[in-house]
């Protein structure tokens, strides 16, 4: 028995000591994996780190030098502390470029209910819809350089647009687009804040939708629920996330994409009408070589960036919780 | 004799790797910066000149860049940053952005020396940085630029105008412009939405402004209280709202879209150009070498001058870089387009106003260029207005200004009001 016992304590001395050398050698061979997978890792992410320090962060650390100069592309830079930010508080410009921008941004969300709808329609079983869904994406292929030049010749006032009214006996509605500041920037906020915005727009949404449990359509349709009343309570509050994602993300696209769009489409006219601040600041930094001016009108734009880009990320962390 | 015949050999094949060696070492290539060089009107031209140059330098190879117009100045801004880059850069006269690039640019006053005497001392002063002798001249000028006004006689004709008394004044401007609507002829080709009011205003602004014109420079002279350039945009606003321009003029851009309707004859006036594009060359080809009339400016009774010409000595040109490693040469480049038998196919060709006295352009056969070269006579040139200003001006002008006084955007009063205050940002 007292062997037995010795045998059962030895036994059991014996585990634990098993168990204390695995304890202590396990997580050295986990430590020293982990190294390794760490050391692959940051070999891995090593040149797209020398990339984006190089690419991005070094430029973005000189443009906030740079605003503090009148540097204007080359030579040495002369330090005017504020100046440029002063100026450019007090330039007109400045404040119709604000202006202009924010009224870009009211047509979001027309920009968002128009693929909304379609994409519930096409969702709906609309006969033919694969060859609709293909259509709304097609202007999306095309960059916003050739849209905007295809959109210029559209709207111009001897253009197709205005060719199609007078032929419908419109003349009244044959206005001149391009050439009216407020209807020119009216025109630029349809075409880029919500035509654009359609095909993806859509395709975005319908995908979305296709991940929404069909159990919960059917059990709202045996309880007599119509398409509106499964749209409003089904549809709508399962993708709300993604509604709130192409909210943000127009708002970038509005914000800080839209300059290749312009150039071609209005090249900023009439006057300062189509001027955002991104097409503002290239203007004055790449047109008129005022780089340090430029900068500091970039540093603004850099801040309205950041707030949307925390929006964005508390938006997501809300959503998760 | 085996061993013979591979020694003489073998000293064959040693003084041809030497003498390519030798020949690989003299020579030379010259890169060239140009925002000319893509232009269909000039890049075949431009091509045979190189192609001249390098027969009479067999050493020299000629690597001719064309740089896209728009970013043309960014480049190069970015170049002299690196102190890398071009040995030849094409520059615009006259241009306080331009002389900016100063630092970069090699002073030329000794190799020009021998020949200055063949351009203008006008031109040479704004071939040097900020007018001044002083600083040195830093470019050879190929072209001078102007404004003014190219009539096509046959629809003058056609309208029952007298196609050799052109509509100088204002009264028969305006008479003229009334016949030739009455005939169903567009008056004025052009586009509204850019240039032609742009370049209208510089012709009208060598009447307004005469030898006076530097005092925009300074402030001695403005735009508010200056009642001949308000009277100018009043005539302006007169021509669009008499419906005296093209009707499709506001979706028409000028260049090339404008230049080309005037070339087919498809209106009977053009505000053009002296040189490079819309110039006497291009609309005498086109239209027929008697069939092009011209005048620079219209006289109006607020305006102090008469018949100025608007005139830039310098329109384009090129210098040398500072880091080139073969300015001789590169002077030699930047001069054979400036005289000699370089500079003649660019004017033949082209249609390009050389400042350079000492080429025969009347052999040319151009009675529309003997017409402009009757206008510049010293005291009938005026310096284009623009160039008392940075370069963005003319952007702010027409971004400001004129398309908002053109679509009745803005009243008279608040236009003169913008360009004085674009011109106190832009001096």
């Amino acid at each position: 028995m007292a062997l037995k016992k010795t045998d059962a304590k030895t036994q059991e001395k014996l585990r634990m000591d098993l168990l204390k050398t695995a304890r202590s050698w396990q997580p050295r061979k986990r430590a020293s994996l982990q190294t390794q997978e760490n050391r692959d890792a940051l070999l891995l992410i090593t040149p797209l780190m020398i990339l984006t320090v190089v690419f991005i962060f070094f430029p973005m650390g000189s443009n906030f030098v740079y605003s503090f100069t009148d540097w204007r592309g080359f030579g040495a830079l002369n330090w005017i502390g504020f100046d440029n930010f002063w100026t450019m508080f007090r330039d007109e410009r400045f404040w119709q470029s604000v202006k202009n921008t924010l009224i870009l941004l009211l047509f979001i969300p027309l920009g968002v209910f128009i693929p909304l709808c379609l994409a519930a329609l096409l969702r709906g079983g609309l006969k033919g819809w694969r060859f609709f869904r293909a259509v709304i994406y097609l202007p999306q292929v095309l960059g916003y350089v050739i849209l905007g030049m295809i959109f210029n010749l559209f709207l111009r006032s001897n253009g197709p647009l205005n060719s199609l009214f007078e032929m419908a006996g419109l003349e009244a509605w044959a206005l001149d687009w391009l050439n009216r500041p407020l209807l020119a920037l009216l025109s630029l906020g349809t075409v880029y804040g919500v035509f654009l915005r359609i095909g993806f727009g859509t395709i975005y949404f319908l995908a979305a939708m296709g991940s929404v449990d069909e159990q919960l359509y059917e059990a709202a349709r045996v309880d007599g629920a119509g398409w509106w009343t499964r749209f409003w309570h089904i549809t709508l509050p399962s993708i709300r996330f993604n509604i709130e994602f192409l909210v943000v993300m127009s708002v970038i696209e509005n914000v800080a994409r839209a300059f290749s769009f312009i150039y071609t489409f209005s090249r900023g006219g009439p006057g300062y009408s189509t001027h955002t601040l991104e097409y503002s600041l290239y203007t004055l930094g790449f047109t008129n070589g005022r780089i340090g001016y430029a900068s500091a009108w970039s540093v603004i734009l850099f801040f309205i960036c950041a707030v949307i880009a925390i929006m964005q990320i508390r938006l997501m962390r809300w959503n998760d919780e | 004799m085996r061993k013979t015949l591979f020694g003489l050999c073998l000293l064959l094949l040693v003084a041809v790797i030497i003498g390519s060696a030798v020949n690989a070492a003299q020579q030379v290539t010259l890169t060239v910066w140009d925002f000319k060089y893509a232009d269909p009107n000039m890049n075949a031209t431009m091509v045979k000149i190189d192609k001249m140059f390098m027969e009479k330098y067999p050493n020299v190879k000629i690597n001719h860049v064309a740089q896209p117009n728009d970013q043309y100045y960014q480049l190069l801004r970015a170049a002299a940053q690196a102190r890398r880059g071009p040995d030849v850069v094409m520059l615009h006269g006259a241009r306080g952005d331009v002389y900016e690039l100063d630092p970069i640019l090699v002073k030329l006053d000794n190799y020009i020396k021998p020949w200055r005497h063949e351009i203008p001392e006008d031109s040479w002063k704004v071939a040097a940085t900020n007018r001044d002798f002083k600083k040195g001249i830093k470019l050879i000028p190929m072209t001078s630029q102007g404004f003014g006004f190219y009539y096509n006689k046959a629809l003058f004709k056609k309208a029952g105008l007298d196609p050799n008394n052109p509509p100088k004044d204002w009264d028969s401007f305006l008479a003229a412009c009334e016949k030739l609507k009455a005939a169903g002829i567009v008056p004025i080709t052009g586009g509204l939405r850019d240039f032609t009011t742009n370049f209208m205003f510089r012709a009208l602004a060598a009447n307004i402004y005469g030898k006076e014109v530097y005092g925009l420079q300074t402030g001695a002279q403005g735009f508010a209280n200056n009642k001949a350039f308000k009277r100018a945009a009043e005539m302006m606003v007169e021509l669009k709202e008499k419906g005296y321009f093209d009707p499709n003029a506001a979706s028409i851009p000028y260049f090339m879209d404008a230049i080309d309707m005037f070339a087919a004859g498809k209106g009977a006036i053009f505000c053009g150009l002296l040189s490079d594009v819309a110039n006497w060359k291009q609309f005498s080809d086109a239209l027929g070498k008697d069939n092009v009339g011209y005048f620079p400016s219209i006289n109006f009774a607020e305006a102090k001058n008469k018949d100025m010409q608007s005139f830039q000595p310098v329109g384009i040109g090129y210098g040398v870089t500072t880091w080139s490693k073969n300015k001789d040469l590169a002077v030699k480049y930047a001069e054979f387009y400036a005289r000699g038998e370089g500079a003649m196919v660019f004017v033949e060709e082209t249609g390009a106003f050389s400042p350079n006295t000492s080429l025969d352009t009347k052999a040319l056969g151009y009675p529309v260029l003997a017409e402009i070269n009757n206008y510049l006579k010293d005291e009938n040139i005026s310096e284009d207005y623009q160039t008392m200003f940075i370069s963005a001006f003319e952007d702010a002008m027409i971004a400001v200004s004129q398309q908002l006084l053109i679509t009745g955007e803005i009243d008279v009063d608040k236009f003169v009001e913008q360009v004085e205050k674009i011109a106190a940002e832009h001096r």
